[in-house]
Formats: C-alpha cells, structure tokens, sequence
C-alpha cells in the first residue's frame, strides 16, 4: 500500500520540549508566538454554534504521525469506531486544553474508503466538514470535486524517490534518466511524472506505473530500482523494520524538483466556505496550533494513532517506533517549517500558481476554468498569521540526497 | 435393482472406467483399496509438490528474496501454530465465510428467479438475456468505485461484489436447466391440465435441479473469491481474508500471507465439498 506499517521510541521531542532533546527544539516558552502562547481565552475556544456539532475531517490514509495535527485536536477519552475506521472525541482547542462545545471525527482514508479521494468524499458526504489531499490531486480533482484549502499543516512536499545506495550513486533525482533504472510509481501519467518527464530527468520508457506502494518490488530485485515513497515512513521502515531488506536507503525529497504541492492541503468545499466562515475563523487557527502542539511533544498523539492502527486492523500496523521517526523527519527535512510570510500553516500563492502553472503546461489538465488560479483553491483568511513553530535544527540534507542508516 | 437414476446412492455408486480396468487386470478392489485409490494420487502429489516449494525455497531463493516463496514449514509453523496469527486467520475465515455465503445466498435467490421469469416468455428472456451478459463481461473492478459511493466501503459493498460475480452462473446454468425438459414431458403435464405453477414445481424445477446445482457451485467458489476481492477496497467492517492479505503484503509478511492464501484456498474447497455433497442428497448420485 502506499503507506503502512510504523513503530516507537520515546521522545528525542518530548525531551526536546524540556530543551534536553537531540533536535534542540526550543521549550514551549522560548517564544511569545509559538506553541502554547496563551492566545485566546475560554470563551475563544468555544465551537459550538458556529461549527457542526461534529466537525467531521476526511484524512487522506490510515492514522500517521503526518496526521498529528487532527488527532491533536482529539482529546484521548473518544471512542473508536474499528468497523467504520473513525475516532470520535470531543474537540479540545489546543492553545488553552479548553473543550469548544463540539466533537472532533477524524475518519480514516485510503484502504477504509476503497481508495476514494477526500475531494470526491465531501461531495458523496455532506457532513464531512474538512477534507485533506495533497494540493496537485486537489487540482485534479477541481472541475469535478471543487475544494478550497484553508490550513496546511505540512510546508514542503513529502514524497519522495528512494533507492540502494549501495547500487546507485545518484546526485539527484536528475542523474535518473542517465541510470534507465526502472522507476515505481502510483501510475504512469502522474502529473510529477509528466513534469519530470518534460524535463528529461526521468524517461517514459522507465516508469511502472503498477507500484502498490509495498516492498515486493524493490526487494526481489536486490535494490534494482527506483521507488516512490514517503520521507516519513520508507527510510526508517526499510532500514531498521523490514527484515528481508534491513539495509540503508538513499532518498532525496521530490520538493528538490521544484514539484512542491502542499502534501495535507486541507480544504473544504468552496460553498461551505461562507456557510462555516465563523467556525473556520477559530477552528483553523485551532488546527495550525495543533500541529505546533503534536510537534513539540508527539507522543501522545502516536499512541493514539497506534492503537487507532491496531483497532482499524488495515495496512500493515503503526507503531511507536515510525511515529517518533516521522514526527523528527518532519521537522528535519523542514516538511513542516514556517512559510517565509503569512503564519504557519499558510499558503504561498505564488507557490500554488507555479505548481498549477506546471501543471497545465506539463500534464494537459482539462475542466479548469478560465483564468484558473491559486485563489480559486486556497485561501489564508482563517490562518492566524501570529502562530509560528519554533525548531533550530538539527536539518537533514534537504536540498541533496538523504540516506538513512 | 431399480432403474431409477435416482436410486444410487454412493455406497453402490460403480464408476465404469474403473470396473473395467478392474476387470482388464482380472481382480475386484476391495473397499479400502477404491478409498486408497482416491486419496493416494492427490496425497503423493502433495508430497511432491511440497518437496519442490521446499528445494524452491531453500536452494534457489536467496534469503532476502524468500518472502517470495517462504518455507512451507514456517508457512506452516506461523499460520496454525502461533496462536495470535492462527486467531487473525481463522477470525477472518469465519468473516469471509459469513459474507460469501450471504452474498451466494442472495445471488441464489435472485438468479432463480430471474431464470424461472425469463422461462415464462421468449419476449423477457431475449430482452433480459442481453444485459445479463453484459453484467458478466463488466469488469468488477471497474464497478468498485461505483459501489463504494453507493453502498458506502464495509461489508454490504462486499456482499454487492459477491452477488454480482456469482449471480451469472447461476441464471445461465438454471436457464439452461428449466428448458432442458422434452416436449413430451410438457405435453403430458399440459394433458393432464397442469397450471403453469404445477408444471414449475413437478416437471421443470426438479429437471432443472442437476443443472442448477452446477451453478451453485460454480458460483459458491465466485463468491469466495469475490468476498476476497471485496476486501481489498472496502476495508470497513470486520477483517476478512482481503484485508488480512494487504496488510500482510504491506510489510512483507511471506508466511502470514501464503498463510492467509492456504485459507482461502481451503473456503474454496469446503465450500466446493458442501455443493457437491448438497447435489448429491438433491438430485442423487447419478448425476455425479
């Protein structure tokens, strides 16, 4: 599949939070804008009235640690739905642990909803409030699922191209054509293959677009291949979990290519934009907090996600092990990090433009309006543009290749 | 002795390939040897074909490469002999189980009766028949999508699956079992007055019984297979063989899914057994 398995270990964060963590991120009070900056009081917190008295939110896959920021929202007293794949819990708003009046659902996707798109979902559903997908299917799906993004959690793309360093010495991931190594992606015309493509820095004739997302592959061939994946899971899965490789991967970020889709764009439909405008102007700077929360101190939030993992019983299981991994690579690899302007969690509108400006040119979209454009698909009005995460370093390489031992 | 094709049963079943190669070597088998010589063939076989997943996997498959055949003893060892795993398997055999067998059920039900109303009149059988094809050659996965925004992703969108791959054996097979009377037949019941309902129950179901039941067990191993399918796209509901096998795909768990697949197989033929022995007590052993 094209995410699974995870693990555990305590806390290089949660040690971090207490300034003693090898990420040396900075404690919770080093700065008045981050973290748990007391923002707004308990009557601020208050949800109830404004939003569905169950604010539903559509994840793109099973619970990962990526998802942090929603299950962040969740407090821990919910209940599991194992046959229907939802946690449901009242909705704490993170900046004050104060309850807001309503629920928080947060609904497994991929394998639970047959592979279905959260674009497509909030129109088969309409009580599902928030959906989340990364920018370019959001893009793709527009002339038939119009969605607009109102937070992303996530700053930089975290797909990425991994592969045997001991059989490829690649710079990067334009050295790909050079090696006509056999490349494993989710399908063949993806719209980051036609962009790789037009650049020459992968061929047509090198793409299987059959991959699956699991292992088989690129094990039986010894390492022969190139394999699409996730900076959070395939690096440390590989090299420490899968027994019949357990060797390091090389992986480079896909974002290096300047393909750089925001990977949990988190939208609802353009109509419930007005209709929720209230309930967005707080739940949304909930969320953006939220993920500083997850961030700074993961722990709860991953044994969460893994006993969630363990009741829904699909994909290969999560554990402690891949969430504390995740939750660091995100930071690391700066896929969660501060926008240059605009407050965490907030688009870059020139960056959605090149990405649909990419797109147009590369993968032939057809449907889009007229003078199609990122205000049509995201909007910054809900973002608190005071909220920032605070985290220096330590970075991996994340403008070359990253191999994980 | 009667003449009856319906008064065999399988004690004095006599299978004539075999008397007469009985009597070409001049002697009459006892009863444990007829037994021995069903079971030896596929017991050696099995044999042999265990000896060579074994030489397969332990001399030509290089240990990092063995997940793609495991050792059939750590298949073995890890699937029925772990308790955990051997938990995981059975809970979803029994869920597999449970919803192939509703979806046959169904299936059994519907395509019944949609061959008895298609025997009613050329004009409904010429007008059903073409789209009933039609719902064959669709490929059921491309229906999946479909299903899943109807239906929703648990198991009434698996029972759909089911249905819909084992519905067509059974129409055709009953279909070609109800026109399977002579015209004499008919004319007799038609001099004796007999309605329309008469002539289905006495004369064209029980005619039909052989033929259906071949359907029925076509379609019963379907519904197996279409269950499992189901399980790989709507994933909500209880665990079924589907699930179990993507996830254990997912990580490379070799033994837990030949494991897995060792299950299905085994539904397979239980429920193959069940259908056979079913046709037997129905239709007696003559047909068989």
């Amino acid at each position: 599949m094209k995410k699974n398995a995870k693990v555990s270990a305590v806390a290089v964060l949660a040690g971090a939070l207490a300034g003693t963590g090898t990420l040396g991120a900075t404690a919770a009070s080093a700065s008045p804008r981050d973290a748990h900056a007391a923002r707004p009081t308990a009557t601020a917190s208050s949800l109830a009235g404004i939003c569905p008295s169950t604010v539903k939110i559509q994840m793109n896959w099973t619970p990962e640690a990526e998802q942090g920021a929603y299950y962040e929202l969740a407090s821990s007293s919910g209940t599991i739905n194992a046959s229907q794949k939802y946690y449901t819990a009242p909705l704490i708003d993170p900046a004050t642990g104060a309850k807001t009046g309503v629920k928080v659902e947060v609904l497994a996707g991929g394998p639970a909803v047959g592979y279905t798109s959260p674009e497509r979902l909030l129109y088969t559903d309409s009580s599902i409030l928030l959906g989340m997908d990364a920018t370019d299917s959001q893009i793709e799906a527009f002339s038939t699922s119009p969605t607009v993004g109102v937070v992303s959690p996530m700053y930089t793309y975290d797909n990425v191209f991994f592969w045997n360093p001991a059989k490829y010495h690649f710079t990067a991931i334009k050295d790909f054509a050079a090696s006509n190594a056999t490349l494993l992606s989710f399908g063949a015309k993806t719209p980051l293959n036609s962009f790789l493509e037009a650049k020459k820095w992968i061929t047509p004739g090198q793409v299987d677009g059959a991959y699956n997302g699991t292992p088989a592959q690129f094990v039986a061939t010894g390492g022969g291949v190139i394999s699409g994946g996730y900076a959070t899971y395939e690096p440390y899965f590989y090299a420490h979990q899968l027994s019949a490789w357990d060797k390091p991967i090389s992986y480079e970020l896909i974002a290096n290519t300047g393909y750089n889709p925001y990977s949990e764009d988190t939208f609802t439909t353009p109509q419930n934009v007005t209709r929720y405008a209230s309930c967005f102007k707080k739940l949304v700077p909930m969320i953006q907090q939220a993920q500083i929360n997850f961030e700074q101190s993961p722990n709860r939030v991953n044994q969460l996600i893994v006993k969630l993992d363990d009741a829904y019983k699909i994909g290969g299981g999560y554990n402690m092990a891949v969430g504390t991994y995740a939750a660091q690579t995100l930071l690391k690899d700066r896929i969660i990090a501060n926008p240059p302007r605009g407050g965490f969690g907030s688009f870059t509108m020139k960056r959605v433009n090149t990405l649909i400006h990419l797109l147009e040119h590369t993968h032939s979209l057809t449907g889009l309006p007229a003078n199609f454009s990122a205000s049509k698909i995201e909007t910054n009005k809900f973002i608190d543009p005071t909220l920032e995460i605070a985290y220096h370093g330590p970075y991996n390489n994340v403008g070359g290749v990253i191999t994980e031992r | 002795m009667s003449l009856s094709p319906y008064a065999f049963d399988e004690e004095t079943t006599i299978d004539p390939e075999q008397a007469q190669r009985d009597d070409v070597a001049g002697r009459t088998p006892t009863r444990g040897g007829r037994v021995a010589m069903r079971v030896l063939p596929p017991l050696l076989l099995l044999v042999v074909a265990a000896g060579l997943w074994e030489l397969v996997s332990y001399v030509f498959l290089d240990p990092s490469r063995r997940f793609l055949l495991p050792p059939l003893q750590q298949v073995l060892q890890q699937s029925f002999l772990v308790g955990a795993n051997l938990s995981s398997l059975a809970g979803a055999f029994g869920v597999t189980a449970e919803l192939a067998l509703v979806g046959l059920v169904i299936a059994m039900a519907l395509g019944i009766s949609i061959a008895i109303f298609m025997r009613q009149s050329l004009f409904i059988e010429r007008g059903l028949y073409p789209y009933l094809v039609l719902l064959q050659t669709v490929p059921i996965l491309a229906l999946v999508p479909l299903i899943g925004f109807w239906l929703g992703f648990s198991t009434t969108a698996r029972i759909v699956v089911c249905i819909l791959i084992a519905l067509f054996p059974i129409i055709a097979n009953t279909t070609l079992g109800l026109n399977a009377t002579t015209t004499a037949q008919l004319d007799l019941f038609r001099l004796h007055r007999a309605g329309r309902g008469r002539v289905l129950r006495k004369l064209l179901l029980p005619a039909a019984l052989p033929a259906m039941f071949t359907g029925f067990r076509i379609s019963a191993g379907l519904s197996v297979v279409g269950e499992i399918v189901g399980g790989f796209f709507f994933q909500r509901g209880p665990t079924d063989l589907g699930i179990l096998i993507n996830s254990y795909v997912d990580v490379l768990n070799g033994p837990l899914l030949f494991g897995a697949i060792i299950f299905s197989a085994l539904l397979g033929v239980i429920v193959f057994w069940a259908f056979t022995a079913l046709a037997k007590v129905a239709c007696g052993a003559w047909k068989e």
